[in-house]
This record gives structure tokens, C-alpha cells and sequence, in this order.
């Protein structure tokens, strides 16, 4: 049995966790600076990820990554393509990714006391040392919570990943796809060991999350 | 080491409007809640912004709406204490000292924290969380962080309020200790006159976001002059009032005219009698002296409460015809506003009895009557 599905799939949600993560932390800083409003219909945006059907958001990104797009016509020009590469499924993976990962961290940044980061500032302290040195460390459990999550989340990354890197073993075929893909050639064996193999492994991404979030009640 | 404030803010229910100057001393602001307090102090600390006006700390313009001055907080030099004391709760005591000296060299930054933990007694503690300590120890530490940052004026909001009332008076002990080795200016708001007139020189009374009051501590609580300032230094009994001659001022809601042992000054209507201050009429005193009925009598741990009903014989102004209007309920004059006497425990004859509806005769000795303007 090929077993490329599973570091593929590793692979891409790892990476895919990282770049979600670097974008979430900055996008929820930001955003709980904004105005009311203004938040409000960021917020809906930077979510729609999470809601839209994975088809919608793989036409999207074919949309701005397609070989007639100028993003994709001028990645071609620097020698780069996007479609049909692994490169590919960690995009697709991020965006879905993203908006978990963002809003955990939004909520947790929103539940420091606005009184300790007033303190900070009247104590003289810049706001680059605030974020590192007072809001982060207040919020690690929501940010730990929110890569469990935005992990757990791209490693089942599906519709979109299939429609921009489609399904070319031992390069973009992650296990959500090996899995369409055995079971639409009548393999239901392979497709079941994948199946039995990604319930194991979610469950125990997911597991330190419930433990974790216990401990902090 | 001067601070000069003249600000407006336009809040929910009301705009905050306040101008004072104040310079070396400890000022108090006292209000009820709601009132602007916090908001003042946060407008100086540069957390709020104020809609108008300027702050001036030691002659640096830290706000000025005209000229266009807004200086973040981390530039204003002002040292905060929070209700809540807002320490870093992810840091240890000595941490969260150490955060505020991150400019300075290692070595000379642990010198400065060790001299401050060692000075608010704070050394056992250095490595515990802000949660593994006592309200007053977590006091400390917010202290000792202020004080590390240099501040040129102290502002203190609220500080004994999330303390248990018996740990209060000790906290309030220490940091009076601290409070005077500060030389500058320092702002100490609170709800609780005690704590103000134990601790300020002078006070400032706001209410509805306006100063009602400023002045000595002492003068102010001897005669507060305005209404909003009679009411939050604690006086019981206070009723609207209107002159009728030099010297007589008739109170319809206690159903008497007063003698007053000074002329009463324009402007004058309300009056008010602090509790302790009704005693009982000395035989043959006839200056106001009245009859009144004692409706309901608590004791309280220390002292005696007195619930008292003019008797309707002795009224005096039901047929005075400025109050044609409600006279005919106030007849029988168990419509009148009762009046509270205080007891101090051991002195009075009645401290056992459980005696209810008698009838006392008692003075309101005019050389104890406020005379108090309300002009909102």
C-alpha cells in the first residue's frame, strides 16, 4: 500500500497551520483595534471561509491562481505554478483553516481586561512589548486552541484542495482525496483503512484540546 | 510638581466637565458612582480622550484639544492604580516589576526591582503569581510597579474597593506610609468620604460629571455648602428649604421653620442636620425645640437609630400658604419626612428600653444647621 497520502497530509496541514496561524495572530490583533462596525463586517468576511461550500472557495482560488488570472500569469512569469501542485493544497488548506484559527484567537485577545493593557501603558510600556511580552502569553491557550483546530481543519481539507490541486498520487493526493479516490475505483478496502486512520489521528489532535480546556476551568 | 486640568467629555447621560488645578498635595475626588471620577483620571492617563480642553502635568501639555496635543499614555508619566489593580497575570511578582525596567541594563534593573520589592515587603513573594496572593499584597505589587516606572503625579482609583472591609484599614495604613514619601501630586478617588477625609488635604465633590465642590478636606465636611457635597460626606438629614426673615428658614418636609444663628446667605434652599447632632432639649430651651414622636428605634452595634416624626401639634408651617397644595395631607403630619438621630451608645437613658412611640422633646441647635444651594 502507498502510504504518500498520510506525509502529504501532514505535510500540507502543518505548513497550512503555520501560515493560518502567522495570518490569524496578525488579523485578530488588528481587528480588535477596529471600530465596532468596521469589526463586524471584517469579521463576516475573514469567516466566510468557514461557512461557504469547499467548492466555492476552490472555483475562487482557481479564480486568482488559474493560468489566465494576472496572479497566475505573473507567478508563470517568475517560473511558478500554483494549479495542480502541491503548493496547492496548503493554500486551500490555509484558507479553510484560517477563520478557526483567527476567530480563537480574536475571543481570547478579547478576554484581557482592557484595565492590564491600560496599566502597561501608563507604566511606560510600548505597544510592541505589550503584544509580545503581555497579550500573548495571556492568550496561549486560545492560540494552542486555535492551531488544534485550524490543524485539525486543513488535515480534513477536501473540495477546495481538489479542485485546485486535484488528484495526483504521491504529490497532491492527501488522505481526504485518497479516500474519494479508492472508493470511486471500487476500493473500498483502501478507502476504509484511510477512513479508520484519519478518525484516529483527529481524535487525538482533538483530545489535548478537551484536556487542555478542562484544565483551564 | 503641578497638575492642571480643564477638560469636557460628552458621556451616556451626561458631559463630564471638570477644571481644577492642584500642585504637591493629595487631592480627593469624591462622587458617587457613575459620577466621572475614573474617567477623569483616565482622560489625565491618557487611556480616554477628552472631547475639549488641556491637561497640564509639571508644565508639559500632555492634551490640548486646540493645539492639537495628544500624547500617548506610555508618554504622560502618570502612575495608575486600577480598581482591580490590572497586574500581568502570567508573570511573577518580580516579573511584572522587571517589565517596566526593560530599558535598563540587566544589572541595574534587578538592583532597582530588589530595592522596591524590598521596600513594599514584597521580597517573599518574588516568584509567586499575582493569583497566589492577597488582595492587599497584589495592592502592593501594583504599587511597587507604579512607583519603579517614576511617575510625576499618582492616581489611585478606587483602591480599598476590592479589599474585605477588615483587611481595608491596614492596606489603607500602608499605603498612606507610601503615599507620603511621594512628593508629587497625587489623586485619590473614592465613593467613601472616610477614606478621603483620612487620607486628603483637599477634595473635589462631582456629581453628574460637574464639580459641585472643592476645597480643604476638613472645611468641606464642617460645611459643605452644596447640596450633592452634603449628601456623599454622609449627612442624614437634608431637606429643601426657603427663608422666611434673616434668620428663620421654613422646611415644609419636617414641618418647622428654623432659627438660624447666622444670616442666611442668597441662594440658600436646603438645610441639613447631621444625626448626631439632634439632641434633646434642655429644659425651659425653647430655640428649635419640637415635639416629636419616636417611630422606630435600631440598635446598632455601637450606637442607637432613631426614626423621628414631627408630632402634629407641633408643626408649625401646614398653614403657612406656600404649600396650599399638599397642606390638606399634611395635617395630620405623617406625611413629613422623618429625620434620623444617632445615639452614641452609653450616654442616653434609653439605650435598654424597647419602648417605641414615645414622645421626645429635642433641639436642632442652630450652631449644627447647614444651609445648603442646589443649583442643578
Amino acid at each position: 500500500m502507498d502510504y504518500s497520502p498520510l506525509f502529504i497530509s501532514l505535510k500540507t496541514s502543518i505548513c497550512a497551520t503555520i501560515v493560518a496561524f502567522l495570518f490569524g495572530i496578525i488579523a485578530a490583533r488588528l481587528a480588535i483595534g477596529l471600530p465596532k462596525r468596521v469589526k463586524a463586517v471584517l469579521d463576516v468576511i475573514l469567516t466566510l471561509p468557514l461557512v461557504l461550500p469547499p467548492t466555492v472557495i476552490g472555483f475562487i482560488l482557481l479564480l486568482i491562481f488559474g493560468w489566465n488570472s494576472p496572479v497566475g500569469q505573473l507567478l508563470r512569469k517568475i517560473g511558478i505554478r500554483i494549479v495542480f501542485s502541491w503548493e496547492a493544497t496548503v493554500i486551500a488548506a490555509t484558507v479553510v483553516a484560517f477563520p478557526l484559527i483567527y476567530r480563537t484567537i480574536r475571543a481570547s485577545l478579547e478576554q484581557i481586561e482592557p484595565s492590564v493593557l491600560d496599566a502597561a501603558r501608563t507604566l511606560g510600556l510600548s505597544e510592541w512589548t505589550i503584544f509580545w511580552h503581555i497579550m500573548l502569553p495571556m492568550t496561549l491557550p486560545g492560540c494552542i486552541a486555535g492551531a488544534i483546530l485550524g490543524f485539525a481543519r486543513a488535515l480534513g481539507e477536501f473540495g477546495a484542495t481538489l479542485m485546485i490541486a486535484g488528484n495526483i498520487p504521491k504529490r497532491t493526493q492527501t488522505i481526504p482525496v485518497a479516500i474519494w479516490s479508492a472508493a470511486e475505483g471500487n476500493d473500498m478496502q483502501t478507502a476504509l483503512i484511510w477512513v479508520l486512520l484519519i478518525i484516529v489521528i483527529s481524535f487525538f489532535i482533538i483530545l489535548p484540546l478537551n484536556l487542555f480546556g478542562e484544565k483551564r476551568t | 510638581m503641578s497638575l492642571e486640568v480643564n477638560i469636557t467629555k460628552k458621556l451616556a447621560h451626561f458631559t463630564l466637565k471638570v477644571s481644577f488645578r492642584t500642585e504637591n498635595e493629595c487631592l480627593g475626588l469624591l462622587g458617587a458612582s457613575g459620577c466621572g471620577k475614573s474617567i477623569t483620571l483616565k482622560c489625565i492617563a491618557g487611556i480616554v480622550q477628552p472631547d475639549s480642553g488641556f491637561i497640564v502635568i509639571n508644565g508639559c501639555t500632555v492634551f490640548d484639544s486646540e493645539r492639537k496635543i495628544n500624547l500617548p499614555p506610555q508618554k504622560r508619566r502618570t502612575g495608575f492604580l486600577f480598581q482591580q489593580y490590572a497586574l500581568f497575570p502570567t508573570m511573577t511578582v518580580r516579573e511584572n516589576v522587571e517589565i517596566v525596567l526593560r530599558h535598563l541594563k540587566k544589572t541595574q534593573r534587578k538592583q532597582s526591582t530588589d530595592e522596591i520589592l524590598e521596600k513594599l515587603r514584597l521580597q517573599e513573594f518574588s516568584r509567586q503569581k499575582p493569583s497566589q496572593l492577597s488582595g492587599g499584597q497584589q495592592q502592593r505589587v501594583a504599587m511597587a510597579r507604579m512607583l519603579v516606572s517614576s511617575p510625576e503625579i499618582i492616581m489611585l482609583d478606587e483602591p480599598f474597593s476590592a479589599l474585605d472591609s477588615f483587611l481595608r484599614l491596614a492596606v489603607e495604613t500602608e499605603l498612606a506610609e507610601i503615599l507620603a514619601a511621594f512628593s508629587g501630586t497625587i489623586l485619590f478617588v473614592s465613593h467613601n468620604r472616610d477614606e478621603i477625609y483620612r487620607l486628603c488635604q483637599r477634595m473635589l465633590v462631582l456629581q453628574n460629571g460637574t464639580i459641585a465642590a472643592l476645597g480643604t478636606t476638613s472645611e468641606l465636611f464642617r460645611n459643605p455648602e452644596t447640596l450633592a457635597t452634603a449628601r456623599l460626606i454622609g449627612i442624614k438629614n437634608i431637606a429643601p428649604a426657603f427663608p422666611v426673615g434673616n434668620r428663620k428658614i421654613n422646611v415644609p418636609d419636617w414641618g418647622i421653620i428654623l432659627e438660624t444663628n447666622q444670616n442666611i446667605p442668597d441662594g440658600t434652599n436646603y438645610v441639613a442636620i447631621r444625626a448626631h447632632h439632634i439632641r434633646e432639649a434642655q429644659p425651659n430651651e425653647t430655640v428649635n425645640c419640637f415635639d416629636f414622636n419616636v417611630s422606630r428605634k435600631q440598635n446598632e452595634p455601637f450606637r442607637i437609630q432613631e426614626i423621628l416624626t414631627l408630632t402634629p401639634e407641633s408643626c408649625q408651617n401646614n398653614e403657612s400658604g406656600q404649600n396650599n397644595g399638599t397642606s390638606q395631607t399634611n395635617k395630620t403630619g405623617q406625611t413629613k419626612t422623618p429625620l434620623i438621630r444617632f445615639i452614641s451608645g452609653t450616654q442616653d437613658p434609653f439605650f435598654s428600653s424597647q419602648e417605641v412611640h414615645l414622645i421626645r422633646r429635642l433641639c436642632i441647635p442652630p450652631s449644627h444647621l447647614l444651609l445648603l444651594k442646589n443649583e442643578q
